[in-house]
């Protein structure tokens, strides 16, 4: 099991609390989910990293229970509090698995979406690929995930303190955990995946503000790629990287932007 | 003794992080090879990974970074020497 995966399973509980503290990432999950519109033609529906499966729930509640739900998701505790959530929807389904290695039936999609979850692959060619083999060859698309300038006021702050605590192997290793594709990149890699059909790459940059402490809640996110600091610097580093952020303090408060892409496979006749 | 193989990888790698931080629509503050740029915001970590594959593809070489001191690792000077005097082909 990879860090990222491994720690996202580990710290499942917290990760909820952040979910329920209406943090940037929770709103900006919140506008994805919001932009999801359901087809009547969706009969099967896949969520991929569907996290605690709240997005998951959210849709099969206002879907019908003649449709099918399926979450996908590889940390086991994620997995179960998904479970807990799910637990009296009959239309949903959950199973281990990863954006590399999607457990599904190839062509057995009819509509697959992701919301903040792809940037986590390993791989990722294998995994646009896997998207293209279940999805129907009339089905839609839907993949939110972080581009290459997200965060960029916190990581130009946090990074001199990362390299003093980790080291430059192991920062450069933790910085390439996490993909981030610019539009042009994703446009490549997805349009090659899903050649023959109508792929399209949107892009937004929201800023959200914040105090210190509301930043500090999601900071379980990132748990995962900070694993290489040393236990007995982890308190100093802390301590280190809330001191730079605070540094970005404005009257709005501090300021964090999230540079989102959409990518859109859709159906060429438009149904 | 700087080798004229480091200076002209210096000059390409001063180049290609000016062009790539317009690019992406940033102002670049004024910077030479010695500037730190990590910590005058110039590069972030994943902009140092991009900064470290142009590198090898010059090169040919692969950095390791475990033999590399922190200080020498953010400045395009330091990386470049680095660059060149470790053998290791890619």
């Amino acid at each position: 099991m990879n860090k990222i995966v491994e720690t996202y399973s580990r710290l499942a509980d917290e990760y909820r609390r952040d979910e329920e503290s209406q943090s940037c990432w929770y709103l900006a999950a919140e506008k994805a989910l919001a932009a999801i519109e359901l087809k009547e033609r969706y009969r099967t529906v896949a969520d991929l990293g569907c996290g605690t499966g709240r997005a998951l729930c959210e849709l099969a509640s206002r879907g019908g229970n003649d449709r099918r739900f399926i979450g996908v998701e590889p940390a086991d505790n994620m997995r179960a509090l998904a479970a807990e959530l799910a637990r009296g929807q009959a239309n949903i389904r959950l199973f281990n698995g990863s954006f590399e290695q999607i457990p599904l039936e190839s062509k057995s999609i009819d509509y697959l979406y992701s919301i903040l979850a792809f940037h986590w692959t390993t791989n990722l060619t294998r995994s646009a690929e896997e998207l293209a083999r279940v999805l129907k060859d009339d089905g839609d698309m839907d993949l939110f995930f972080i581009g290459r300038n997200n965060g960029h006021e916190f990581i130009r702050k946090t990074t001199p303190v990362f390299l003093k605590y980790m080291g430059p192997a192991a920062l450069l290793r933790s910085a390439g955990m996490r993909q981030q594709l610019t539009k042009d990149e994703a446009q490549q890699l997805f349009g090659k995946a899903f050649a023959g059909r109508e792929v399209t790459v949107e892009e937004s940059h929201d800023t959200y503000f914040d105090t210190l402490e509301g930043h500090w809640t999601w900071w379980v996110r990132i748990e995962g790629q900070l694993v290489d600091i040393p236990a007995e610097k982890r308190a100093d580093c802390d301590r280190a990287v809330k001191d730079a952020i605070a540094t970005l303090q404005s009257p709005e408060g501090i300021p964090y932007t999230i540079h989102m892409l959409r990518v859109k496979v859709r159906n060429q006749a438009g149904a | 003794m700087r080798t004229a193989q480091e200076a002209a990888l210096a000059k390409h790698i001063t180049e290609w992080v000016k062009r790539g931080r317009s690019t992406n629509g940033v102002d670049v503050p004024d910077f030479s090879e010695d500037t730190d740029l990590i910590a005058a915001g110039i590069l972030d970590s994943r902009g140092f990974i991009e900064m470290m594959l142009e590198v090898e593809q010059q090169t040919g070489n692969r950095i390791d970074l475990n033999d590399i001191d922190p200080s020498e690792f953010t400045t395009i000077k330091g990386l470049c020497r680095c660059a060149v005097s470790q053998v290791s082909p890619c």
